[in-house]
């Protein structure tokens, strides 16, 4: 074979070129204003860590426009995808290896980080950080933040009490908050790009307080609220997962920055 | 040296170092409550694999009252795990796919960071394997340890490890699993239906449910325990909390031996011994006679209302001197036949004089007559005739006794006064009337003289309510 | 001309290609070392690779990470050396630059067997994902993170990690079978 075509060829593998991109279809976004939201860990100089003004998916990505991504990024599909990103379980409910009609609209499960955050970067956005995520979901119907609004922590938990039934239901069946997303709650737990920011080991009687023979960080660090056990709950949810596992009950939705210069933000590690 | 001599010398070696580090390789075996593994029979230390999982379920927390309860091996309490003192466990936990929560495991018997909490750390759908070395024996309690740590115990995270001694444990018949923990729900105790987990009362310390092995009637009926007489029974009991601790007792049983708090320390001869939240101690005693024995948390509220309750059911010859049954049935009588009733509430006092009478018929006229007739007698002019130096009273004793006795209505004339009024019948007795006249007789220049209670007592057979002439009532 | 453009190709082809599915090198993300040269994590294949996540400002325990790094380094046979090579990956890549990361080597006396990168945000976030290293940002500018060191084999799979040198240096370089 001719060298030049080798090297067109060997060039081409590495890059790893998308094929030519169909129709893109992603939820609707809705926009947030900046605004604060208390992390799992408090410090001493800043209670409250600062969000800028973001946008954010209304519903989880669906099943049909995960297909969607698969299509136009065949490196993940199931066949295709590595032991690095996604777990044996990856897609495995799609069982022709495409989703069936009932699953269509039923929010995306059994993907890993790495397959999230590949189509939130290829929509031309990103997972939400969990300062976004907080700050989204601490909102009631009628409030930006109703977390102390009578039943609002009970409504919560009572998912997380429910059993994980076989079906999941479609995304959009729950009432919109006050920013407009739905399904913060109550339909599936949400892959965040720094979900592993949450030094939590997983000995929560030794979790109040960094660990400090693992961790590298100043003493204020470490004060959980211990009356929002909702939000202890998903914080050690999230600090269960690896980037490379899929679950049944856990999916994403994307976010994506509203340029503004004139904001301070917390950037991805959460400084300023 | 030859080639082979070396090979030779250099296998041998090998071989040696590898059975000195190696233990035998052991898979656990884990039962469900109540039953329990049986008694270990080597004497050497093993590695013991032990594969335990953990999976979110509803069931039936009493009858028609479902429940989600977080469990270790589907069941609550978890599965039953026997080692021995000096094994090395290599455990396996897994998380249910179904699972929306993460768990993990503290086993009370691992010496080190959580009890295991923080190796053994796990999502859904994936399994953490870590290892420890078993170095005390006892019976110990395990639980999940996943924040909030008062939930994931609440809702029937627990289970119980028995390390047995190198010497091991003397043999009995029959080996028990009894484990009583407090459930909290929404709703109230019975209330239908599925109930959620309550925070609130979790933390107030109010379960609505305080049951054994995870149900209301689990060690009850058809799933009672069951036993011989002249058996000894051997009960592991353990107390998943989150909150109560357990006053553990069998009715119509004494505890021969109880190894307290699951240690070394025994006692015997007991009635009831405490178990702690996140404790156990483990209860023997030999069987003597036939019948139920009721397991209950003596804090006997938590027995009757709430569910603290389990069944004992024996069979065999009874033995009536141990226990007779009933035996005999007979009607009780106290001295005297009539019923005694107590007048005014107070004991009778019998007047044994005149001087006792005045006493006492002074007291009857107090609490009695002088709201009325006034302390002096006096009466109150228009409305209540005066006693004192009265010619109605005066004229007829008998007559006195009757107004007294029966009451009496109707125009009277007093001391040149008229009176037109009703005299209720006062409720006296015979004796106390007798004194009040008697008082009053030879009060306020009246004409003195006595009332015995056998004239009362005629006048109350003969006498009637006086009706005046005239008389508009 | 043409032989050797076509031979770096296929070397870099087949090596993709031989990449196990769980190599760490399959991120295929590019970074600044201190020479201010572009590379891919790729090119830190075909030797051990000790990894670990700092950042130049840190007082507390990265300091300790790299003195235990160095003393690994000073137990080192020179053939055992040619085949372990150290990686410090900036956790504050925006202050991290290759400037700032050749003073840092030159203050730490790090010779050309240390590797210092800096990417972005994302690319670290990432990698720390693929070795499980967590860290969190905190508000006065510090940043609490795990101080495991990962050891990554010559095809970039995980091999071990573990925080602190129990055992001193000497076990570690036995158990990385150097």
């Amino acid at each position: 074979m001719s060298p030049v075509l080798l090297s067109v060829l060997a060039a081409l593998q590495m890059a790893a070129l998308p094929i030519a991109a169909g129709p893109t279809t992603a939820p609707q976004m809705a926009e947030l204003p900046g605004g604060e939201v208390r992390p799992l860990y408090l410090t001493k100089d800043s209670p409250l860590t600062p969000v800028a003004p973001f946008r954010l998916d209304m519903t989880p990505v669906t099943n049909r426009q995960f297909a969607d991504f698969v299509r136009q990024h065949p490196r993940w599909q199931r066949s295709q995808a590595v032991a690095l990103f996604v777990e044996p379980q990856y897609l495995s409910h799609w069982q022709e290896g495409w989703p069936s009609p009932e699953q269509a609209e039923q929010p995306v499960t059994y993907v890993s980080w790495y397959a999230a955050s590949a189509y939130c970067q290829a929509r031309g956005k990103q997972l939400p950080t969990v300062a976004q995520w907080e700050f989204a979901a601490q909102a009631s119907e009628q409030a930006a933040n109703g977390s102390t609004e009578p039943g609002y922590t009970r409504r919560i938990l009572s998912w997380y009490a429910r059993p994980s039934t076989a079906t999941l239901s479609t995304v959009g069946q729950s009432p919109a908050n006050y920013w407009k997303i739905k399904d913060l709650h109550g339909l599936v737990w949400e892959w965040t790009q720094d979900f592993n920011s949450g030094l939590v080991t997983g000995e929560s009687r030794g979790d109040s307080t960094l660990d400090k023979g693992l961790f590298c960080g100043s003493a204020a660090a470490g004060s959980a609220d211990p009356s929002d056990y909702a939000a202890f709950m998903r914080f050690g949810f999230r600090s269960s997962l690896k980037a490379p596992y899929t679950l049944g009950n856990l999916g994403f939705r994307c976010a994506q920055e509203m340029a503004d210069e004139n904001t301070d933000t917390a950037d991805t590690a959460g400084r300023l | 040296m030859k080639l082979s001599n070396i090979v030779t010398a250099l296998g041998f070696t090998f071989a040696l170092s590898a059975q000195a580090a190696s233990l035998p390789v052991i898979d656990a075996v884990l039962t469900s409550p109540p039953m329990v593994p049986p008694p270990i029979q080597r004497d050497h230390a093993a590695k013991v694999v032990v594969k335990m999982e953990t999976v979110e379920k509803v069931m039936e927390i009493a009858d028609g009252v479902e429940y989600m309860f977080w469990t270790f091996g589907g069941s609550v309490p978890g599965q039953f795990l026997r080692v021995r003192e000096g094994d090395e466990v290599e455990f396996h936990l897994s998380n249910h796919p179904s699972s929306k929560m993460p768990h993990n495991i503290d086993l009370h018997a691992v010496t080190g960071p959580g009890g295991g909490a923080a190796a053994s750390f796990t999502a859904p759908g994936h399994t953490s394997v870590f290892n420890f070395k078993a170095l005390n024996p006892g019976l110990y309690v395990y639980h999940c340890a996943t924040a909030p740590v008062g939930m994931h115990i609440a809702n029937g995270m627990y289970g119980l490890i028995l390390v047995e001694p190198k010497e091991s444990l003397p043999p009995v018949d029959k080996e028990y699993y009894v484990m009583q923990g407090d459930f909290y729900t929404k709703g109230a105790y019975g209330e239908q239906g599925f109930q959620s987990f309550d925070m609130d009362k979790a933390i107030k310390e109010q379960p609505d449910y305080v049951v054994f092995n995870g149900a209301v009637g689990a060690l009850n009926g058809d799933k009672a325990l069951t036993a011989n007489v002249g058996e000894t029974v051997r009960l592991y009991v353990g107390n998943g909390g989150p909150n109560l601790v357990s006053s553990f007792h069998v009715i119509g049983e004494i505890f021969d031996r109880v190894s307290v708090e699951g240690g070394n320390l025994q006692n015997e001869n007991v009635q009831t011994t405490l178990v702690p939240a996140g404790g156990a101690a483990v209860a023997e005693f030999k069987l003597d006679v036939p019948g139920n024995f009721i397991l209950v948390d003596h804090s006997i509220f938590r027995a009757f209302n709430k569910g603290a309750l389990g069944m004992m059911a024996v069979d065999g010859p009874e033995d009536k001197i141990v226990y007779s049954g009933k035996v005999a049935e007979n009607v009780y009588l106290p001295e005297g036949s009539a019923v005694q009733s107590m007048p005014n509430g107070h004991p009778k006092l019998v007047a044994n004089s005149k001087d006792d009478q005045l006493l006492f018929g002074k007291r009857v006229y107090e609490a009695n007559c002088q709201a009325c007739h006034q302390a002096e007698g006096q009466g109150i002019p228009g409305a209540f005739p005066p006693l004192a130096g009265s010619d109605f009273l005066n004229a007829d004793t008998n007559r006195a006794i009757d107004v007294v006795l029966h009451g009496l209505k109707g125009p009277i004339k007093v001391n040149g006064q008229a009176f037109d009024s009703i005299m209720p019948a006062m409720r006296l007795t015979d004796e106390d009337t007798a004194n009040v006249l008697t008082y009053v007789l030879n009060s306020w220049d009246n004409k003195g003289g006595t009332v015995t209670p056998d004239e009362v007592a005629k006048r109350r057979d003969e006498g009637k309510t006086i009706i005046m002439e005239g008389s508009a009532h | 001309m043409r032989t050797l453009i076509l031979l770096t190709l296929l070397a870099a082809f087949n090596l993709q290609a031989a990449l196990p599915g769980d190599s760490v090198y399959l991120l295929d993300s590019h970074w600044q070392n201190r020479h201010d040269k572009q590379i891919n994590i790729q090119q830190l294949a075909g030797k051990k690779r000790i990894v670990a996540m700092i950042y130049t400002d840190c007082i507390t325990a990265c300091p300790v990470i790299v003195s235990e790094i160095k003393s690994i380094q000073a137990a080192l046979s020179p053939e055992q050396q040619q085949r372990l090579g150290f990686v410090l990956v900036s956790l504050t890549p925006a202050k991290d630059t290759p400037k700032i990361m050749r003073y840092f080597a030159q203050k730490r006396d790090l010779d050309e067997h240390w590797t210092l990168l800096s990417g972005n945000d994302e690319k670290v976030r990432t990698l720390a994902m693929a070795l499980n290293i967590r860290y969190m940002g905190l508000a006065d500018g510090e940043i609490a993170h795990s101080n495991a060191i990962t050891v990554l084999d010559e095809q970039g799979r995980v091999q071990l990690q573990q925080t602190g040198l129990p055992g001193g240096p000497a076990a570690l370089i036995e158990q990385l079978g150097l």
